[in-house]
């Protein structure tokens, strides 16, 4: 990792970038980082990046855990360039194993969230246009429904059941005959 | 810690995401999460109507077309032609030989010819005891050290695994749905000659019911059907008569002590036995109606010799015998048990008898239908797929007997889905169910 490492902060010697978060918090990062985002990489191939880039709708809470998130998975983005272009043998597809693993683990720990946070980094991941982001959280929100009852997701997540009498009974009319 | 107060309301997620979140699910945790609220129920029904385009438990055809991947099958809906595609676990649906469905399970053999019951839609999956464990059949291997069974009756007979599915297996019929687990029962008839055995869901082997003392020498059973009514299964045997099999008056480790009870006498004059065993797959169906009554449903099958052979995939010569030869139903008898001089008899009855519910026959448990439940279905018709073995085991990749039998004019109506179907795994009746 050593390699990319030092490849990353070439890069990052070349090319700042600095976020503005809601709350009016500067963040510093690679433009390696950054471009994890496709509504930043727009906004730097438009050339409208100069005196940072003011993000609205997301908070610095949230805006510190999607720059960790980009950070991690920008770095092994840097890895797999360096993978294709000269190194095939098989030590290197073993540490190339070891870094995907590193990963998911990292991807794990992430979602380890509240699920407010969970909330605020799929808008942010959506807003953002970061899709791995938005897959691995919309995925995380998948997952903790299975199995689940609607009364048990709605109290999981918060929802108010104003669902009318007349829909309920039309949701159970269409759907029970499944289930019987 | 987090206070309840800034819990941000779910249902303000919006709809692509809810969307994105809902297109990971299964169809049943779909459908779930799509009764929460408003919002989630907009996206929930915009998927479920691209990906689960039925709206009721009418049946549904399921089969494997050829476009689609081994693993993939399609269920299709005769009544308003939706089909959508479900993707089977392990092993490959186009490597199964299906012998039977219900409560929307369907019972299959895989390659080994050991028995699973899987639900197509949930994906849920469990197998039954090995086909080694029942009685009348040996695992081994033939002198070029390939796999085989050796099925015992008047004498030993080596069959290679995976033919033996075909040649083996008559029908298998459920007590109930096997999510119910342990509580289900699994009724097999098979060889030789018609024999019973059964097992419950999780069981480790399969017991053979003896029925010896009970049946005359060289008849056996080859239909059932399960009355939930009474808990009982019905038997059609070869001499046409039908039987009760109570297996739950017995404490399933006890396989001899099942009792059956003969309820109805054969239809003197209407069958020669020796005549009929000339001829391929003449057997009946038993139907229980929502009314009460026990219908005996007869299909008058012709053989018909094809110009040239069906085409059989490389690896499969072995195990069609008769590829020019293909089974088709020309004609439906129905009977029905009534009481004729203080006895119980086989009379024959009419299309309209139906009473305005259709017929749904073939591998699956027999469906009696009310069309007043399910308008979408033709009255007084019988929807019919494949119900012989000896047809799948004779010509496994020949035309398969499927159709909508219409009483009144005597024809078979052709069914056509978008996706054609393939003549194996043969199509079978389900009626799609979210119970796994």
């Amino acid at each position: 990792m050593a390699s990319a490492g030092s490849g990353d902060e070439k890069a990052a010697a070349a090319a700042m970038i600095t976020l503005i978060s809601s709350d009016n918090e500067k963040f510093e990062v690679t433009e390696a980082t950054a471009t994890l985002s496709q509504t930043i990489r727009h906004m730097i191939e438009d050339g409208c990046t100069d005196g940072g880039v003011p993000l609205p709708n997301v908070t610095s809470k949230i805006l510190a855990r999607v720059i960790e998130y980009c950070k991690k998975h920008a770095t092994a983005a840097a890895g797999e360039e360096g993978s294709s272009s000269s190194f095939s043998d098989a030590a290197f597809l073993e540490v190339d194993r070891a870094f995907l693993e590193e990963l998911e683990e990292f991807d794990d720990a992430f979602l380890e969230v509240d699920r407010a946070t969970l909330f605020d980094l799929i808008l942010a991941a959506n807003y953002l246009d970061i899709k791995g982001l938005l897959n691995l959280t919309c995925q995380k929100v998948a997952d903790s429904v299975k199995g689940k009852t609607p009364e048990q997701i709605r109290e999981m997540y918060n929802i108010v059941n104003d669902l009318t009498p007349e829909e309920e009974a039309e949701i159970r009319r269409e759907t029970q005959w499944a289930f019987e | 810690m987090e206070t309840a107060a800034v819990y941000p309301d779910w249902s303000g997620l919006p709809e692509e995401l809810v969307l994105m979140v809902m297109q990971a699910l299964g169809i049943p945790d779909l459908l779930r999460a799509g009764a929460v609220c408003p919002s989630w129920r907009t996206a929930g029904a915009d998927l479920r109507r691209a990906r689960f385009p039925i709206a009721d438990s009418s049946p549904c055809l399921l089969y494997s077309a050829a476009d689609d991947d081994p693993d993939t099958a399609t269920v299709y809906n005769p009544s308003t032609g939706a089909a959508f595609k479900v993707r089977l676990p392990a092993p490959p649906f186009r490597s199964r030989h299906v012998v039977g469905s219900g409560h929307g399970w369907v019972i299959t053999a895989d390659e080994e010819s050991n028995l699973q019951v899987v639900n197509p839609l949930t994906g849920a999956q469990v197998n039954l005891p090995p086909a080694a464990t029942i009685h009348n059949i040996r695992p081994s291997y033939d002198n070029q050290g390939r796999p085989i069974y050796n099925l015992f009756g008047d004498h030993a007979s080596p069959v290679r695994r995976r033919e033996f599915r075909t040649m083996y297996y008559y029908r298998a019929y459920l007590s109930c749905s096997p999510s119910a687990g342990n509580a289900c029962f699994v009724l097999l008839v098979h060889r030789e000659e018609g024999q019973i055995s059964y097992a419950h869901v999780g069981d480790g082997r399969w017991t053979h019911i003896r029925t010896a003392t009970v049946l005359p020498p060289g008849c056996g059973y080859y239909s059932a059907a399960y009355n939930d009514k009474d808990g009982l299964f019905y038997l059609l045997t070869c001499d046409h008569c039908i039987y009760t099999l109570d297996l739950s008056a017995t404490p399933p480790a006890v396989s001899a002590a099942a009792t059956i009870r003969k309820i109805s006498k054969g239809v003197k004059g209407m069958f020669d036995p020796i005549a009929e065993a000339t001829r391929y797959a003449q057997w009946g169906d038993l139907v229980l109606t929502p009314w009460g009554d026990i219908l005996l449903v007869w299909r008058d099958k012709e053989c018909r010799e094809l110009d040239s052979p069906v085409h059989v995939p490389a690896g499969f010569e072995h195990e069609v015998t008769r590829p020019f030869h293909e089974m088709y139903t020309q004609d439906i008898l129905l009977y029905k048990v009534g009481v004729v001089n203080g006895r119980k008899k086989l009379v024959e009855i009419g299309g309209t008898d139906l009473r305005g519910h259709a017929l749904f026959l073939g591998f699956n448990a027999s469906m009696c239908l009310s069309t007043k439940v399910f308008p979408l279905l033709k009255p007084n018709c019988a929807y019919l797929t494949d119900d012989s073995w000896e047809s799948i085991s004779l010509n496994m990749f020949g035309c398969r007997d499927v159709g909508i039998w219409n009483f009144e004019t005597q024809t078979l109506e052709e069914m056509k889905p978008v996706d054609a179907w393939l003549n194996w795994p043969q199509p079978i009746w389900i009626t799609p169910s979210l119970l796994s």
